[in-house]
């Protein structure tokens, strides 16, 4: 009897349980699968009958955004109280974040999942790479409308070329965010200016000005040339007249000729691992160059070069190196000066609507009030003045260091208050850095690897067997070419070759 | 009366010293990764890069420290309280569940148990993959921003039920019998006479299950948003994440002009989440080896 008792308390529990989980739905029923573009067609319902051109809808909505690292305290605070308050006045929307660990952002990681899955949220931070996977998976929204109708402020401040990375078959797939300059980076060699000033050496613009200064470097001061391989893209540009810009593993563009470029088989490649196969002898190559995973080896004192980042290697490097030694300085240089610089992105970072989102009007108002004017730049970056930062002399002093929106996120050239750590002098080389620049062809271009998935993954495994000790100096030119060529070949180069290529001309065509 | 001790031979003492010289060496050889962490995390982010890690800190700091507890202590504490009573709850409830589950397999008369043998043993060889598990928790059970997200999805293991299985199977049955002549229920025999005798398996499936609970961030990452809710390794994983990708961020912003103690951070990380844990195995020691073996042999 007890049993019969046990076992019929058991079964309705169970069944209360199962009938519970398929009752609350909680709204989440619509799969990604779908592919419906829901977004545009609520856009226009909700701001309809808005007088005299505000964009402010008339009714009170919510999204949810998605960002990545860890919500800090201050954050918490300013968004239950001053940024909420501010998005409702401005753009009548409540905007709930979902903080997700950085080993999520890419393609395959959570928000992946959680499209596929069908949960819903509204927007998250994506990058080109990611942003063509997910393009690829349908897992986007097309944006093409919101863009012309709810960013005013933004195309105001931020370069329209920016979509550009974003757009797969006529349709603009993110909406990307902040502005800085980005010619050139990569391509400029970061040194110690007290080292040059010291060996009386006044600028470096060829491959034998570097050798000699970091020969030097090594004989006076003890320090290592690089922890970086032949293949960064300032040894490139001092190795040839051409122009070539990297593309993906072991293909380079040049810009001239529009072509793609095998670097294993070009004079580029020998000249390079010559180069550095004569600095190895030399003792200028750590011996662990390629095992040592010392993140930041020139702030440490450990190398007397680095790759450089447009002008900002100053800002970036010299507080770090100088913990280390206070009296160093640094520089950045262009290899072969006289070759054009290339800008090979515009923003990084922008905001994905996934498929099935059906607030992509109120993400497009979200993204344009960051980037609205410098009051709300500074606000969202910075936070409450008076409180967290004070303006001196234009530049903004931090009182709080707690991170809020992110400052490289938000960060806009043409809007936004610099901190005090930048000198007049640095931001007036900064704001005009990309004055020169040319847009590079690989810009916009994102190469969808699934037709190749395999022969990717051979030939990384092969690069990083034979090719990096090359690069690296430890594996001598002549003895090695052969047989790098060989495993490339075997790893199923053409294929992949001839597939990089189809794409690469479809993205001329359509330029 | 005067204890006889038995006399050792020259060779047999030559062979115990031998023995102690050698265990005691392997001891401080498994000892040393965890006396490196804890050296390097209080040692200054520029004297590791440059020196590399060691045991005694070349030039003290606590920076890492003070980046991990510093303005975040109070996050941390709430982390630390959700991790012990996800362990806590989870471990009784694993042990609960699984203990009754096991005990079911070795009922002789109860006549599903093959099939219940096989509901057991194809998910440990199939798995249905990531995107039906996750759709599963989060749309039908809605476990997604919930306390026992964290411990629901793993609350049985197959393995340590088959283990405890075992156990069980070593307990005479002829206890189980007369217990039934004198008219005892299966719940009865279950929590009288199986559960206790069964002590040394429970103590070990128990360390298993608190263990894994213990240092489990990967539920979290899938189903808790909200940080309040955050475990105490899935907190520690996020914010390492962070300070990587902050220190590898090249070109990024005009701000990012900080130094951030990312080995010395590893190192602290790693003495802040072993720290409880490792005080549980002193206790449970005994059991283990005992638990693991007899465990393992009984078919």
């Amino acid at each position: 009897m007890k049993k019969r008792l046990l076992s019929t308390i058991l079964t309705g529990a169970l069944l209360l349980s199962v009938l519970a989980g398929c009752g609350s739905d909680d709204g989440q029923g619509e799969a990604a699968s779908n592919g419906t573009p829901a977004g545009t067609g609520t856009a226009e319902a909700d701001t309809a009958g808005v007088a005299g051109g505000s964009l402010r809808p008339e009714t009170r909505d919510k999204i949810t955004v998605i960002l990545f690292g860890e919500e800090s305290p201050r954050m918490q605070e300013l968004m239950e109280n001053e940024f909420q308050q501010k998005f409702i006045d401005e753009i009548n929307t409540e905007v709930e974040l979902m903080y997700l660990p950085w080993t999520e952002n890419g393609a395959g990681g959570k928000v992946d999942l959680m499209i596929a899955s069908g949960q819903k949220f509204d927007a998250c931070i994506v990058d080109p790479r990611w942003a063509a996977s997910s393009y690829s998976k349908g897992y986007l929204q097309d944006l093409s409308e919101v863009i012309d109708t709810y960013l005013p402020d933004w195309h105001e401040n931020v370069d329209p070329t920016a979509f550009d990375a974003y757009r797969y078959d006529g349709g603009v797939y993110a909406i990307p965010i902040g502005n800085k300059p980005t010619g050139g980076v990569y391509s400029t060699v970061c040194v110690r200016q007290d080292i040059m000033d010291a060996i009386g050496m006044d600028k470096i613009s060829t491959l034998e000005d570097l050798t000699e200064y970091a020969k030097k470097a090594k004989e006076q001061y003890g320090l290592y040339a690089t922890y970086e391989l032949a293949n960064a893209e300032y040894i490139i540009r001092g190795t040839s007249d051409r122009n070539l810009i990297p593309l993906c593993t072991g293909i380079l563009i040049d810009q001239d000729t529009k072509e793609l470029v095998n670097f294993v088989e070009s004079p580029e490649f020998e000249a390079a691992v010559r180069l550095y196969n004569d600095w190895y002898a030399q003792g200028l190559i750590p011996k662990d160059i390629l095992t040592n995973t010392v993140t930041l080896p020139f702030q440490a004192n450990m190398s007397s070069f680095m790759r450089g980042t447009c002008g900002t290697t100053l800002i970036e490097n010299e507080p770090g190196l100088q913990s280390v030694v206070p009296e160093a300085k640094t520089a950045e240089y262009y290899i072969a000066p006289e070759k054009p610089i290339y800008k090979k992105s515009y923003e990084n970072t922008a905001f994905q609507v996934p498929v099935n989102s059906t607030k992509a009007d109120r993400v497009a108002l979200f993204v344009n009030l960051l980037q609205k004017d410098t009051e709300m730049a500074n606000l969202f970056a910075y936070g409450v003045e008076g409180t967290d930062y004070e303006l001196i002399d234009g530049k903004v002093s931090k009182i709080n260091t707690e991170e809020l929106f992110y400052e490289w996120m938000i960060y806009n050239v043409k809007i936004s208050s610099p901190t005090t750590a930048y000198t007049d002098e640095f931001m007036e080389i900064y704001k005009n850095w990309d004055d020169k620049a040319l847009p590079a062809l690989s810009f916009g271009f994102n190469i969808d690897y699934s037709n190749v998935q395999t022969q990717k993954a051979q030939i990384d495994s092969a690069w990083e067997e034979f090719a990096n000790p090359m690069l690296a100096g430890l594996k001598d030119y002549d003895s090695s070419i052969e047989e790098l060529k060989a495993e490339l070949d075997k790893a199923g180069w053409d294929e992949y070759m001839a597939e990089i290529q189809r794409q690469f001309d479809e993205h001329l065509a359509n330029k | 009366m005067k204890k006889t001790k038995i006399k050792q031979s020259a060779s047999d003492r030559a062979l115990r010293i031998f023995f102690y010289i050698f265990i005691g060496f392997f001891a401080v050889i498994s000892l040393y990764p965890l006396l490196l962490a804890v050296g390097t995390s209080f040692s200054d982010e520029v004297s590791v890069t440059v020196n590399g890690y060691s045991v005694i800190p070349k030039k003290f700091s606590l920076e890492a420290y003070k980046m991990i507890l510093g303005s975040l202590g109070k996050n941390i504490m709430n982390a630390y309280c959700v991790t012990i009573a996800v362990t806590v709850i989870g471990t009784l409830f694993s042990l609960l569940v699984s203990s009754a589950f096991a005990y079911v397999l070795t009922v002789s008369e109860f006549r599903p148990r093959g099939a219940l043998n096989m509901f057991l043993y194809i998910p440990m060889i199939f798995s249905a993959g990531l995107l039906p598990w996750y759709i599963m928790c989060t749309k039908y059970y809605n476990l997604t921003d919930k306390f026992w997200a964290l411990i629901l999805p793993c609350c049985i293991n197959a393995f340590n039920v088959f283990l405890l299985r075992n156990f069980f199977k070593s307990i005479p049955e002829e206890l189980a019998e007369a217990a039934k002549i004198d008219g005892a229920s299966y719940l009865r025999i279950f929590s009288v006479i199986y559960f206790p005798l069964a002590k040394v398996g429970l103590v070990t499936v128990g360390l298993f299950y608190a263990l894994s609970y213990w240092n489990d961030y990967y539920l979290a990452l899938m189903f808790i948003n909200k940080q309040k809710l955050y475990p105490l390794q899935y907190y520690l994983y996020n914010m390492l994440a962070n300070v990587q990708f902050i220190a590898n961020q090249a070109n990024a912003s005009l701000g990012y002009n900080i130094n951030i103690p990312l080995e010395t951070t590893k190192m602290a990380t790693i003495c802040v989440t072993i720290g409880p844990i490792i005080l549980l195995y002193p206790f449970a020691q005994k059991y283990i080896t005992k638990g693991v073996i007899v465990g393992a042999v009984k078919g």
